[in-house]
């Protein structure tokens, strides 16, 4: 009898609350008085703000429900012995030496990055798409460097990046390279020539969809991106860092779905290189990374 | 009041060149002061406040319905303010993408305009149409090519037992090749 009535009590308070009540905190206080503004006459908030992810992004979850089991199961090798230890060469400096003990000593040769062996498949080891880098380059930037506005705009119209954009620090957004060497008649240190953006994420695999819903398709004589011939050594830089690269004519930059809703406000159509940088490394990286890109229907072609 | 008073003698010793033996006594050390840590290794941990500040505008977006040339839809965000968009060449009807689809294509050129095509019209009786012509179907002895199979079946017979021995393994194809005589070859690549 006496829990019946323990229990009575409660249940009454509840009904009483529930109508009135949904949320389980308090509700916002009342705005009494503005944000303060800063020096930008922008508003100072309350809380720091940081835009996050706002929806799925149908690629990467193409990756990881598809292309990553059949990448694994496609890039297996076998090993049911234990690998060789790597053979003991002399490091370039003395290692008793103390000011050498702490420091970056390499074997007598260099380090042969290039030759090394692909890590061991494993499930959490399967290569996956790490970031995305789009670059051009303009000759007439030298002489005018606005020329480099329309490059500009387009790069953030295709990448959607900005810098900082939503409170994210590591958001770089298109950035402008600078001419590193002297060339006479040409470059210069310093001088901007061209453009680059590097996408990580979701506006990375944004990216690749409309590179391949919507360009390639359209490229007239596109043959798919020429693979090089069976013949050529895996152990070269270029084959054993995990890196896709292929250019992209003046006329595919037409295509892109941002830049054609809006073409005339480009001056000039360019060409671009895209680099896909994957997590592949060792000898034949760049054809597990090829087969990673195939499974986004990237077209490869042999040459 | 003693409390206040601890607050501020700390934050003054604070400020005070280090030398004065206040610093030494434990009594200040639970009292807190912003200035000093007791880490060994500086604030470096310490998070630094900053003014707070609007962020930098994000890139508009906008959702646009897909539609293929096959029909099929999707929808993506992307920064081309168009709610629709129409293709008529992507993935689904490039030859590049669809090779199997257009592999048939070449059988019935041929029929029509080819080489093959022609000879298959001009010899259209001859019992046979395209590859599947019977090459022996009009020869003047059907017992002589009856014995013929006969005795190639009993090579058959021999060759094998003598290949894959007593419950060995076949040799490899190539093997099989190079021994067995002419016309099966020519069987068997048909």
């Amino acid at each position: 009898m006496s829990v019946q009535a323990a229990v009575q009590v409660p249940r009454r308070v509840v009904a009483a609350n529930a109508g009135r009540n949904i949320r389980p905190t308090r509700a916002a206080p009342e705005i009494r008085k503005p944000l303060k503004r800063d020096a930008k006459g922008l508003p100072i908030p309350h809380v720091n703000i940081i835009v996050r992810d706002t929806h799925r992004c149908r690629l990467s979850d193409h990756y990881y429900h598809t292309v990553q089991d059949d990448l694994m199961y496609m890039t297996y090798v076998h090993e049911p012995y234990a690998r060789k230890p790597r053979r003991e060469l002399r490091p370039m400096y003395d290692p008793n030496d103390p000011y050498t003990k702490h420091r970056y000593n390499p074997p007598v040769g260099g380090d042969r990055w290039s030759k090394q062996p692909p890590q061991p498949s494993a499930p959490d080891d399967v290569v996956v798409l790490e970031r995305i880098q789009l670059h051009m380059m303009m000759k007439e930037a030298i002489g005018h460097r606005t020329q480099l506005l329309g490059p500009i705009m387009a790069f953030r119209a295709i990448s959607g990046e900005s810098e900082g954009a939503g409170g994210r620090r590591t958001a770089e957004g298109v950035q402008i390279v600078k001419g590193k060497k002297s060339l006479s008649g040409w470059v210069r240190p310093g001088v901007p020539l061209g453009v680059k953006v590097d996408l990580k994420g979701p506006k990375m695999y944004d990216f690749l969809a409309t590179l391949v819903e919507f360009v390639l398709p359209r490229l007239r004589e596109f043959p798919g991106i020429v693979m090089p011939g069976p013949s050529v050594r895996l152990d070269t830089p270029s084959a054993a860092s995990g890196v896709v690269s292929f250019g992209l004519p003046p006329l595919a930059l037409s295509l892109f779905p941002q830049i054609e809703v809006n073409l005339d406000a480009y001056p000039k159509s360019f060409g671009l290189h895209i680099h896909f940088v994957t997590s592949a490394k060792g000898v034949g990286a760049q054809n597990r990374a090829r087969a990673l890109l195939s499974g986004f229907q990237v077209p490869f072609a042999r040459a | 009041m003693s409390l206040l008073f601890a607050f501020t003698a700390a934050s003054c010793s604070a400020i005070k060149p280090p030398t004065l033996p206040i610093r030494a006594l434990p009594s200040f050390s639970f009292t807190q002061s912003r200035c000093v840590s007791s880490s060994p290794y500086g604030r470096t941990h310490v998070w630094k406040h900053r003014q707070r500040k609007l962020p930098n505008p994000v890139v508009p977006q906008f959702p646009q319905r897909v539609i293929r040339a096959d029909g099929s839809t999707f929808i993506h965000l992307t920064t081309s303010p168009r709610s629709v968009i129409r293709l008529t060449r992507d993935t689904t009807n490039n030859p590049l993408w669809n090779a199997a689809k257009f592999v048939g294509e070449n059988e019935e050129e041929d029929e029509v305009t080819a080489a093959l095509g022609r000879f298959n019209r001009r010899f259209d009786g001859l019992g046979g149409h395209g590859e599947e012509v019977d090459w022996m179907s009009g020869a003047p002895e059907a017992s002589g090519a009856e014995a013929k199979v006969d005795l190639l079946e009993e090579h058959h017979a021999i060759f094998f037992a003598s290949t894959y021995g007593a419950g060995g393994k076949p040799s490899s194809g190539a093997t099989c090749r190079a021994i067995l005589p002419y016309d099966t070859l020519s069987r068997e690549s048909v």
